[in-house]
């Protein structure tokens, strides 16, 4: 079990691949922002890929492990500690009952970091997941991030040979500050309701993520008017980016709303009247997690469906490779 | 007298100052609030003291460690 | 072609069926959309919900999930299990098995929800509206949405009452929030049209029914939103699913193609039904099952005295939208 000392910014228990099925009824999937950093993280402690593990957003916190263990911390850097003494990312380490993991703030690269623990957390499965959808407060834990002095308990397993564990660094994911995420146009893209140009514009440039970038939703810099291939949204409304009311393709839609694109991803929107120019593809969706709000950039970078569907499988692969492990 | 910044703990823009200078204000008191992630975030001093200078105003841009406040304290 | 083509096949017109367009929407999305136009038209949420059944009900491998909407159905699929190509080749074959939709019969469950105007939770969002966001708001100067409601349709509050309690709501598509269905009246007679709030509020009572464009909603849960708000109704969502009618989720309506009916009644009766449905759980919800019979829903449309009452609502309405303030 694990004690929360100090919950800091958002920790949330979330898994992967999330609620899946509940579109249809005004669900989005939730699940971890960063699906590679959880996965990997698993690996490490001998876990299914699937189990669920503390999601840390910006850092600042501090847990206590009130039983032995074996745990490991994946994702961003945040200067994790053990008992006052540095602990290494990417590797699974032993922890014993009153051991007390620090972990100070992300640093110039990555924002989500991952606690993932032999065992995995042991929430209640709500509607197929133990991810937490902040947005709408249900799932995961209490549907809420943890705060101080919350007690958050561990599925018993052996941890004989669990321990000592180290990712070979050659799949350590590449952390940026300007990501790119390969990108797949449509549904809404040219010629009928952007122009070329428009297209030309989102697939060449960088956009800066906003201050107003969470779990639902990372907004991101304008698009020029030259964007739009049509006057107003005809039935949809007046705005050239509104459309008669849609489902979305989520998670990874880049939804504009007026001449704003939102990347819509973990605990977005399922649903509403705005145009989605394109999605970024599912072997990509963990970069946009390690996006530092109102620092880092984005550019999307062309691609078919036949290299998302080869990267999908690569990934999967990857995670049951012989030299996974130093 | 010795002085302390404030710093901000993370990137975001500054919602609003909640103090002035020449308050008095203690350990852990809130000083000003970041926007972030759609959230707003406390910004609290870690020492006791007196605003001496305000050096952010509301919809500034702060990325971590932008200096915020600063504070005449006794130690 | 350029190469941000994004629509990879077409199924061609055929009798009543529009077009039918198939685009890429990613490496798991494929979306379906019923022609080219912009349009909001019931005939073609019910194909789409016929069309919606069978695909759900061919059990296809690697499908997740479906978004069906008015005009467009979201699939959700996994690549590695089925290609893009299959899944619509096996969409086709359901589109093309499907009768015209004059001739369809839609299941369609009638859900009879208890409402009551200008109560005390909906005169509280209002109040936060104005107190927090918007002081000189035109759509809240009698602590309601209901006169503005009016202002915009060319009539009265009681008017505006009264369409709400006269035709039957359908349900096109749940989104947008946990639960929440997408409602359009089907007696044209009724077809209230008001913008939404601008900008949209913070906080929406649990069960306040709001309208916003011609669509209506019920909110399921406390959140912001920006719908024109009538009154509350009871609860359409638990999240604890305690209630037995919640024992498989916590939804209460179904993906989509529910009607639902409101009966006015009084705010005491409305918060009591709130104890017996998350207390007491022993609350026993309105529901029918019953279908659309299109053809009979079609003869109804024609009918001389409802074309003729839609087209002098119309002209009240187009009245009362230029006199009405803008948001």
């Amino acid at each position: 079990m694990i004690k929360v000392i100090n919950g800091g910014i958002e920790v949330l228990t979330e898994d992967w691949p999330g609620r899946l099925g509940y579109m249809g009824l005004g669900m989005a999937a939730a699940g971890a922002m960063d699906n590679l950093a959880l996965q990997l993280g698993n690996r490490l402690v001998g876990n299914e890929l699937t189990a669920a593990g503390l999601e840390i957003a910006g850092g600042y916190c501090e847990f206590a492990f009130t039983r032995d263990g074996v745990i490991a911390m994946a994702g961003a850097d945040m200067s994790p500690t053990l008992n006052g003494e540095p602990m290494g990312m990417w590797e699974s380490v032993a922890v014993k009952e009153g051991d007390r993991l620090k972990l100070s703030h992300f640093g110039e690269k990555g924002f989500r970091s991952y606690l993932c623990v032999a065992g995995g957390i042991d929430v209640p499965v709500y509607l197929g997941s133990r991810s937490t959808c902040l947005f709408g407060s249900y799932g995961g834990f209490e549907g809420r991030k943890l705060a101080k002095d919350d007690v958050v308990k561990v599925y018993p397993t052996e941890l004989a040979g669990k321990d000592g564990r180290k990712l070979n660094p050659k799949y350590i994911p590449a952390y940026e500050n300007d990501w790119e995420l390969r990108t797949i146009p449509g549904p809404n893209s040219a010629p009928d309701y952007v122009t070329e140009e428009g297209m030309d514009y989102l697939f060449s440039h960088s956009f800066k993520i906003s201050h107003n970038a969470n779990r639902a939703a990372y907004r991101l810099e304008e698009v020029p008017d030259y964007f739009w291939a049509r006057e107003d949204g005809g039935k949809g409304g007046s705005h050239p980016s509104n459309i008669v009311d849609h489902g979305y393709n989520m998670r990874g839609a880049i939804n504009v709303t007026g001449n704003t694109p939102s990347l819509l991803i973990a605990d977005g929107p399922t649903l509403g009247g705005f145009v989605c120019v394109a999605n970024v593809i599912n072997a990509d969706l963990w970069k946009i997690g390690q996006g530092i709000p109102s620092r880092d950039k984005v550019h999307f970078k062309l691609t078919t469906t036949e290299e998302a569907i080869e990267a999908r499988r690569e990934r999967a692969a990857m995670f049951q490779a012989d030299d996974l492990f130093l | 007298m010795m002085t302390y910044t404030l710093q901000a703990h993370m990137p975001g823009l500054v919602a609003r100052v909640v103090c002035e200078v020449g308050d008095k204000v203690e350990e852990g008191q809130e000083l000003a609030v970041i926007n972030c992630m759609k959230t707003e975030m406390s910004c609290q001093t870690e020492k006791a003291g007196v605003v001496k200078e305000i050096l952010v105003a509301e919809w500034d841009e702060m990325d971590v460690g932008s200096p915020m406040i600063i504070l005449e304290t006794e130690e | 072609m350029n190469k941000y083509e994004v629509i990879i096949d077409t199924l061609p017109a055929k009798g009543d069926r529009v077009e039918i367009l198939f685009r890429q929407a990613g490496d798991g999305f494929i979306q379906v959309e019923y022609g080219h136009e912009q349009r909001v038209e019931l005939l073609d949420s019910f194909r789409m919900l016929a069309a919606d059944k069978k695909i759900k009900d061919s059990k296809i491998q690697g499908l997740i999930e479906t978004l069906p909407s008015l005009r467009a159905n979201m699939v959700h699929f996994d690549p590695t299990i089925i290609s893009p190509q299959e899944l619509i080749d096996r969409i086709k074959e359901i589109e093309e098995s499907i009768p015209g939709v004059e001739d369809m019969v839609i299941d369609s469950r009638i859900i009879t929800l208890p409402i009551a105007f200008e109560d005390s939770q909906t005169k509280k969002a209002v109040e936060m509206y104005l107190k927090q966001v918007r002081p000189d708001a035109p759509n809240c100067a009698d602590g309601y949405n209901l006169d503005y409601m009016a202002q915009c349709n060319g009539c009265t509050v009681e008017d505006i009452k009264h369409m709400l309690l006269t035709t039957d709501w359908y349900n096109s598509g749940c989104g947008f929030w946990p639960g929440g269905g997408f409602f359009w009246p089907m007696d044209p007679r009724c077809k209230m049209i008001v913008p939404k709030y601008n900008p949209p509020r913070i906080w929406t009572p649990e069960g306040a029914v709001g309208i916003g464009g011609a669509c209506l909603f019920t909110y399921t849960t406390a959140t912001g939103g920006g719908y024109q708000l009538f009154g509350r109704t009871i609860p359409t969502f638990q999240f604890s699913m305690k209630h037995p009618q919640f024992k498989d989720g916590p939804f209460l309506y179904r993906p989509s193609g529910d009607r639902i009916r409101f009966v006015e009644t009084t705010e005491k009766e409305i918060l009591d039904i709130y104890e017996h449905v998350h207390d007491k759980t022993d609350y026993v919800y309105d529901i029918q099952e019953s279908q659309i019979v299109v053809k009979d829903y079609l003869e109804f449309l024609r009918d001389p005295e409802v074309v003729k009452g839609a087209q002098e609502f119309a002209a009240k309405q187009e009245e009362g939208s230029k006199t009405a303030p803008k948001l």
